[in-house]
């Protein structure tokens, strides 16, 4: 059993990897006029590790991603950002996901994980720059996490109920 | 599916425009006035303050690493030596408020609108 879970914690890991270069390959921002919009699609991975593992083990998966796409391909500052933004991300998903089935579906946690997602990363800017100036950038990220939100959220629930299916269960 | 929508989503939907709303107003407030000036910081520190009138006409280089240019009542960051080109995204800036942010070089090109009091007295 923790073998398996640990199988599926470093696949997990690869494949938000993966996600994270290939999001780079595309940048979503050459097609909106948002500077610095990003699809998320590592939060998908973040999302399901939260849903079908614990708080720790998509704690790990977050850490193990960042640290990992940072090394590939990033700087110190892109660390530090991706380190914010997924860290509020995942507290904001796994509070939110308490209420999940009563409150909100999926979506609703997803959309808030991405919103969260910029906040952290603009309060990682703020640090950086030491200035206030980069919150500029923050309700045009705020408005455009909803539709990615729902995007993402979408695709883990797409996700979640073919693992359903396939009675797969850790 | 779990991706049925609930009430909750609405919420979670309607507080975050409404932080984006709240966050936009609140900037657009605090810069206001009809004399424009540029700002260029870099590392939080003042480097150029330049009045922008129609016949401003000017490049500020930084070392290579971004090159601003102010041209007539509008800014923008024509290049930068960094990988994600944010600044150079953001595009060109011509209201108060509006700023372009370059993080790996720590450098902000911002336009601040100053209300012409000065003007008023001289006249």
């Amino acid at each position: 059993m923790q073998a398996k879970k640990l199988t599926l914690c470093g696949m997990l890991t690869a494949l938000a990897v993966v996600l994270s270069l290939v999001e780079r390959l595309f940048p979503l921002d050459a097609v909106v006029p948002v500077p610095g919009v990003k699809l998320g699609l590592a939060n998908v991975v973040t999302l399901f590790a939260l849903t079908r593992l614990s708080a720790r083990d998509a704690l790990a998966v977050l850490l193990c991603r960042v640290a990992l796409s940072s090394l590939l391909m990033g700087s110190v500052t892109a660390f530090l950002f991706s380190l914010f933004g997924g860290l509020l991300s995942l507290v904001a998903m796994w509070l939110l996901l308490r209420a999940e089935g009563r409150f909100c579906s999926l979506l609703g946690v997803s959309v808030a994980g991405a919103a969260a997602h910029n906040i952290g990363q603009i309060i990682a800017a703020v640090i950086w720059m030491k200035t206030g100036a980069v919150v500029a950038y923050l309700p045009f990220l705020l408005v455009m996490s909803v539709p990615l939100g729902l995007v993402t959220g979408l695709t883990c629930s797409v996700v979640l109920s073919h693992m359903q299916k396939i009675d797969f269960n850790v | 599916m779990r991706s049925r929508l609930k009430w909750g989503d609405f919420v979670v939907i309607g507080a975050v425009l409404v932080l984006a709303a709240a966050l936009a107003a609140w900037f657009a407030a605090g810069t206001q006035g009809d004399l424009l000036y540029a700002e260029v910081w870099q590392d939080n520190a003042l480097v150029e303050r330049v009045a922008l009138t129609d016949a401003t006409d000017r490049t500020i280089d930084l070392d290579g690493h971004n090159v601003i240019v102010l041209s007539g009542k509008t800014a923008h960051m024509a290049s930068a030596d960094c990988h994600d080109q944010v600044c150079v995204r953001t595009g060109t800036l011509t209201r108060a408020g509006q700023v372009a942010v370059c993080l790996p070089n720590r450098v902000v090109l911002k336009i601040v609108g100053e209300t012409g009091e000065i003007d008023a007295i001289v006249s």
